[in-house]
């Protein structure tokens, strides 16, 4: 176990002493330390929010577009946070900063990042959509714990681009999973390092939660529940080969610890007909990668 | 929303929820002509009045009529990709692996005109020259119409089903007859044998023989539900342990049987019968 620990702290020495790590946006970090603090209004949050006129037009974008399919036109964050609800406009944020954190960072070819951002957008929605059949409701932090839940394996890739890109070999010829490829070549695996970056970044506990656990739902010690919808949206999103190929995808959904513990957990299960929803999930993927067109334009 | 939308969107759950067909958000537009084609036919104006229609208990043949328009049976082979892959490159080997066989029997049902079941043939055919482990394949070919099984069996296609495959695979698998056909040449290791069968005829069931996979694609659609769980109940009966369920790719056993486990592969599912046979 302090072997393991040794290993996480020198590669996060290693990696500060590199380059310093992407930052969150100056406001989007604002936000987030106003929304913990009990006294803070939605007033609060949109004055900090105008302060950043990027990320505001992003945000209300995003609420006009099909992402959501809203019937009415939203024109101020007021009305997005009215409309929306404060908790889906503040994950939004999240979403949006982190995807902003990385966009002028310089990755070896051997790194798609947009097929990365696919397979974790997709992912977002994914989570999204299947948490609201099961009749749970996360006000946006499913979308956006889908979204990053993978955020360690572009920090992997930053710092340490010929050990992670032997990781990938090693997890597509011998169709291991990755994150334990990830440990016998770094030492670590992408949760470790996601986590780390998270905390720094000060994101929610919920979401490092999903970060660390997003492999292992069942060990998560704050929202299993919600690890458990990242988990298995993960694996749909490699069912619908959505920025992800190579690797073996052969799934019993039903055996999986996350698909039975929301069997005990989740309101509407017994009616969830998951052919339905995987017939369905090219569907949701356009609508992921519209997320993504708006995020990055 | 637009009103002819809200007609396809309504059309769409209201044939799911009678066939278990999904009609998938690439195929919504082919979906919309059809629609707009029989209303031509029946002289209706209001596609609300063709979902009256499609919804009327006395008038249930217009889920029929619907279905056969957009189901037109496939022309081309590997028109569906990603199962045969999947049924291929990880159910068969994964059965063969799990009960240690080396001779798998597989029963396709529905022939069309035989572009389906021939995809499946050459692709084991190039699975056995991947792997060293040697495998003799039985193959039952059955279907309702006694035309479309003599098609099947002279498996004879026109250019138009195989221009897009590659060169090679073109040439190791079919020779050219009669100036402009090209026959699917027979293949070592692999025995097939065809049969007529109606499915909701009990009767006819026991000629076919317990199987380790079938293929059984867009037929249940055209029955009520009742006779959906009395057929996919047959189809486990005449499945080994471990043996896989593969339907058409956006046909849904929900509501049918829940006594397969559903596998993901990738973009495609198959369902397989527990190990023990037992029903869940």
């Amino acid at each position: 176990m302090s072997d393991k620990v040794d290993t996480i702290r020198a590669m996060q020495e290693r990696i500060l002493s590199i380059r310093d790590l992407p930052t969150l946006p100056v406001v989007a970090v604002e936000i987030m330390g106003l929304v913990q603090r009990d006294s803070s209004s939605v007033m609060d949050v949109a004055q900090v929010m105008y302060r950043d006129p990027v990320l505001t037009a992003k945000v209300l974008k995003l609420a006009n577009s099909a992402f959501y399919g809203l019937r009415r036109q939203v024109e101020t964050l007021n009305q997005a946070m009215v409309v929306l609800g404060f908790s889906e406009i503040l994950n939004l944020v999240q979403s949006v900063s982190v995807v902003q954190a990385f966009k002028d960072e310089q990755f070896e070819d051997s790194f798609d990042l947009n097929a990365f951002w696919d397979h974790s957008v997709g992912t977002g929605e994914i989570s999204r959509a299947l948490a609201t059949k099961v009749g749970l409701r996360f006000d946006g932090a499913d979308f956006t714990a889908g979204l990053i839940h993978d955020i360690g394996k572009v920090v992997l890739e930053m710092y340490f681009h010929e050990d992670f890109t032997r990781a990938l070999k090693t997890s597509r010829t011998s169709e291991t999973p990755l994150y334990q490829s990830e440990r016998k070549v770094l030492g670590v695996d992408h949760t470790e390092i996601g986590t780390w970056l998270a905390e720094r970044w000060t994101l929610p506990e919920r979401l490092v939660d999903v970060i660390q656990n997003h492999h292992a739902p069942l060990q998560s010690s704050r929202d299993k529940v919600l690890v458990a919808i990242v988990h298995l949206a993960n694996t749909l999103a490699k069912v619908a080969n959505i920025g992800f190929s190579g690797d073996r995808v052969v799934f019993d959904l039903k055996q999986d610890p996350a698909w039975l513990l929301l069997e005990r957990e989740a309101p509407a299960m017994e009616q969830f007909d998951l052919a339905r929803f995987t017939f369905e999930l090219d569907d949701k993927v356009e609508r992921a990668r519209d997320f993504m067109r708006i995020v990055s334009s | 929303m637009h009103h002819l939308d809200e007609v396809v969107v309504q059309a769409r759950q209201q044939l799911y929820d009678c066939s278990g067909i999904y009609i998938s958000g690439n195929q919504l537009s082919y979906f919309e002509r059809q629609i707009l084609a029989r209303m031509e036919e029946l002289e209706l104006e209001s596609g609300f009045d063709y979902l009256e229609r499609l919804s009327n208990g006395t008038q249930d043949d217009e889920i029929s009529q619907l279905l056969k328009r957009v189901f037109v049976s496939d022309t081309r082979f590997f028109s569906h990709r990603f199962q045969i892959n999947a049924i291929v490159e990880y159910a068969i080997p994964e059965i063969l692996h799990e009960r240690n066989l080396d001779r798998i029997n597989i029963w396709y049902h529905g022939m069309a005109r035989g572009e389906g079941l021939y995809s499946l043939l050459l692709l084991l055919n190039e699975q056995v020259r991947r792997i060293t482990r040697k495998c003799q394949y039985r193959i039952i070919g059955s279907d309702v119409d006694s035309l479309a099984l003599e098609r099947t069996r002279q498996a004879k296609f026109r250019w138009s089903s195989l221009s897009h495959l590659d060169e090679e695979l073109r040439k190791t698998y079919f020779e050219v007859v009669d100036n402009t056909k090209y026959r699917f040449l027979p293949l070592p290791d692999q025995e097939l044998e065809f049969l007529q069968l109606v499915p909701h005829e009990d009767e006819q069931w026991q000629a076919v023989e317990t199987v380790d996979l079938i293929i059984f694609q867009n037929i249940l659609m055209y029955y009520g539900l009742r006779q959906r769980q009395q057929i996919a109940e047959k189809l486990y009966n005449k499945l080994n342990p471990l043996g896989y369920l593969f339907v058409g790719p956006t046909e849904s056993l929900y509501q049918v049987t829940d006594s397969f486990n559903i596998i993901h592969f990738t973009k495609t599912l198959g369902y397989k019968k527990p190990g023990d046979g037992s029903q869940k």
